[in-house]
């Protein structure tokens, strides 16, 4: 019985054994394959196209950081899960940062808060963001990498029109919103290869439309119809006083001309803005502290 | 000759010049002769009555006892306008008449007779182009010319009336002559290229001028003061190839006068033209350089000859809802001058119909661009 019980105990011993090293085995042939996806996800996701939207791991450094505790911890929440569909689906960072000057530039401030905090996904570390500073209220949008293509000088003077409505209103949460819903326009728009869209158009800008609208329609139709009726049909309908040209009187043969002399009167130069018909808009950039390249723009709200 | 009233060599009819067949025509018995064998004709019927030809129609004067009668010779009746009277030796009426005219009708028999002696008084024409379209012809090139005018009035063409309708050889001056001098004019040269995001544009003006000469042919100025300038340059151009010796049976059917704007007094008008011609032509030519444009001109012309000729132009009143509109219809091409009515409603309809879709396209266009810059 004994012996049976000890036969048995180290049956059973030898399966715990067993069990243990299988275990082992199936961990450690785990974290083989893992380091081995994450090198080679490493090496290929350069390749990655570069609008192309891809289901990329983002980081959980939070992307939404208010440093000077203007949001509640809701808004907060809302605000990071939006960022993170945004993120998710196109592959490029958005990052919203509340916080004083701290005696920078904005564009300093925000460019070195993107460098130095490890911002932005893909090899080229692309994604934008977002500086709120709601004491000196300052704006500043900061692009880096592909992000920098994909939101033109336009675009960026677009958003931040978008995002100063509910800014000058002290809506921190509302601004945003607008910011990450207008990124997202933009990211799609960049994927689809679309023109990238307008912005909603505030009354001034209405009112310029408008105004254009119709002082071009009245210029130019009434100039057309100035043209047409009153230049073409109704002259018709006068021909005195035309005396033909007589050009036709002098005889060719008998014409002697002399060589042209010719004296240089002036130089002028005049030097207009330049855009390559190729590019419907262009994204000027500059260098970081960091030696980062960014693009950008900014304001007052 | 004295003035005389073409007869038919056939039956001794009044007989006419025919545009369409270039020939004299008789009414009456439909014969049909070449210009200069009905002058010869009649030439030695003159002969042979010694004065004038057959129902000839003579001044007032010559009634009295006044041997054949010239301009000078007539009774004048009206000293403020030089209106003279003359009879009809064919119907025995009365016919006043313009001092310069030289062919004319008597209003009463419709019978025409050229005024010899005024013809020597004055000039006789160094060249005339004779009638190339006749009266159907003229009325086919009224009609023509009205079309592709849309804003005449709808019942013009059943409604109007032709109130007059006069073939007339008008006096014109044709100068020949030589222009030459120098031009002075401006071209610009434009050059772009981009630097970084920027297009330079670089503008060169040149200051040129150019030696010229060329010599010139037959530039008419008008030599009436019967046809207003305006028609009367309006009328033109004659082919002046088509010109054939003058000779008075041409005038037989038709109005004609002489002029009573001296040669002297056209040359400024005739130099004008000239130059302003020479110096397009001399801009035309230069082709180095964009953008010409002519800054100034001293030039001369030295002037060879000018000549006396007398063109066809028909005179024609339209007469339409009460309103007379007269043209004049250049006889030799049938160019027609003068200005129409215009239907107020068609014009108002031709307006609104291009402002309306115009308006809404430029306003589009507007409303984009002020979008984009807005942006």
């Amino acid at each position: 019985m004994e012996t049976n019980k000890e036969m048995r105990a180290q049956v059973t011993t030898m399966a715990v054994i067993h069990t243990v090293m299988y275990r082992r085995i199936l961990v450690t042939l785990g974290i083989a394959l893992f380091l081995a996806f994450s090198v080679l996800g490493g090496i290929f996701g350069g390749h990655a196209s570069r609008f192309v939207a891809s289901a990329h791991a983002v980081t959980s450094a939070e992307r939404v950081i208010d440093e000077v505790g203007v949001l509640s911890s809701e808004d907060k929440a809302s605000l990071n899960a939006q960022i993170q569909t945004v993120t998710s689906k196109y592959g490029q960072d958005v990052v919203l940062l509340y916080a004083d000057l701290n005696g920078k530039e904005p564009v300093e401030r925000a460019d070195d808060f993107y460098d130095q905090g490890g911002y932005g996904l893909g090899p080229n570390k692309s994604g934008i963001l977002l500086l709120i500073a709601p004491n000196s209220r300052d704006w500043w949008i900061s692009t880096a990498g592909d992000s920098i293509k994909v939101f033109s000088d336009r675009a960026i003077s677009n958003i931040g029109r978008a995002v100063v409505e509910p800014l000058s209103e002290s809506d921190w949460a509302g601004g945003g919103r607008v910011f990450i819903e207008e990124t997202q326009r933009y990211f799609q728009a960049a994927r689809d290869g679309a023109a990238v869209p307008g912005s909603t158009p505030g009354p001034f800008e209405r009112f310029f439309q408008w105004a254009g609208a119709l002082v071009a329609g009245i210029v130019g139709g009434g100039g057309v119809t100035a043209a047409v009726v009153d230049g073409g049909m109704k002259a018709k309908m006068r021909n005195l006083d035309r005396a033909p040209d007589v050009t036709s009187n002098f005889l060719s043969q008998s014409t002697q001309m002399a060589a042209v002399t010719s004296m240089v009167l002036s130089h002028n130069y005049m030097r207009v803005p330049y855009v390559d018909p190729s590019e419907n808009d262009f994204s000027t950039t500059h260098t970081s502290g960091g030696g980062v390249t960014h693009g950008g723009g900014g304001g007052k709200f | 000759m004295v003035n005389a009233q073409y007869k038919c060599p056939s039956c001794s009819a009044p007989i006419e010049f025919e545009p369409s067949s270039g020939l004299m025509a008789c009414q009456w018995c439909l014969s049909k002769f070449p210009v200069a064998e009905v002058e010869q004709f009649n030439r030695k019927l003159q002969e042979a009555t010694g004065g004038g030809v057959g129902d000839a129609p003579t001044w007032l004067e010559a009634e009295v006892g006044v041997a054949e009668g010239t301009a000078a010779q007539s009774e004048v009746i009206d000293d403020f306008t030089g209106m003279e009277s003359l009879v009809c030796n064919s119907c025995g009426a009365q016919i006043v008449a313009d001092p310069t005219e030289i062919s004319m009708r008597c209003g009463f028999c419709n019978n025409t007779f050229v005024a010899h002696t005024r013809i020597e008084s004055t000039a006789v024409p160094d060249a005339i182009i004779p009638f190339a379209i006749d009266k159907n012809g003229m009325l086919a090139a009224f009609d023509a010319a009205t079309k592709g005018k849309w804003l005449l009035p709808g019942p013009f063409k059943d409604r109007r009336i032709l109130a007059e309708a006069t073939g007339a050889y008008l006096p014109y001056w044709f100068h020949d002559g030589e222009v030459s001098g120098t031009v002075t004019m401006e071209a610009s040269d434009r050059k772009s290229w981009i630097e970084g995001r920027e297009e330079v544009i670089e503008t060169t003006t040149y200051q040129l001028s150019r030696d010229a000469s060329s010599q010139f042919r037959a530039i008419p100025v008008c030599g009436t003061t019967k046809l207003d300038p305006i028609r009367a340059a309006g009328v033109e151009p004659f082919n002046v190839a088509d010109s054939t010796d003058f000779g008075s049976a041409y005038l037989s059917g038709y109005a004609a006068h002489t002029f009573d704007i001296q040669k002297e007094e056209t040359i400024a008008q005739a130099d004008k033209r000239a130059k302003e011609a020479f110096v397009e032509m001399v801009r035309g030519s230069v082709r180095e350089f964009g953008n010409v444009t002519v800054t100034g001109a001293n030039l001369t012309v030295k002037r060879t000859g000018i000549w006396y000729l007398l063109l066809p132009v028909w005179l024609i009143v339209i007469a339409y809802e009460g309103v007379n509109y007269p043209f004049a219809v250049n006889g030799q091409t049938g160019e027609v001058i003068g200005e129409f009515p215009i239907s107020r409603k068609r014009l108002k309809a031709f307006r609104l119909a291009f402002f309306i879709p115009f308006m809404l396209i430029f306003g589009w266009l507007g409303y984009m661009l002020m979008s984009v810059l807005v942006a």
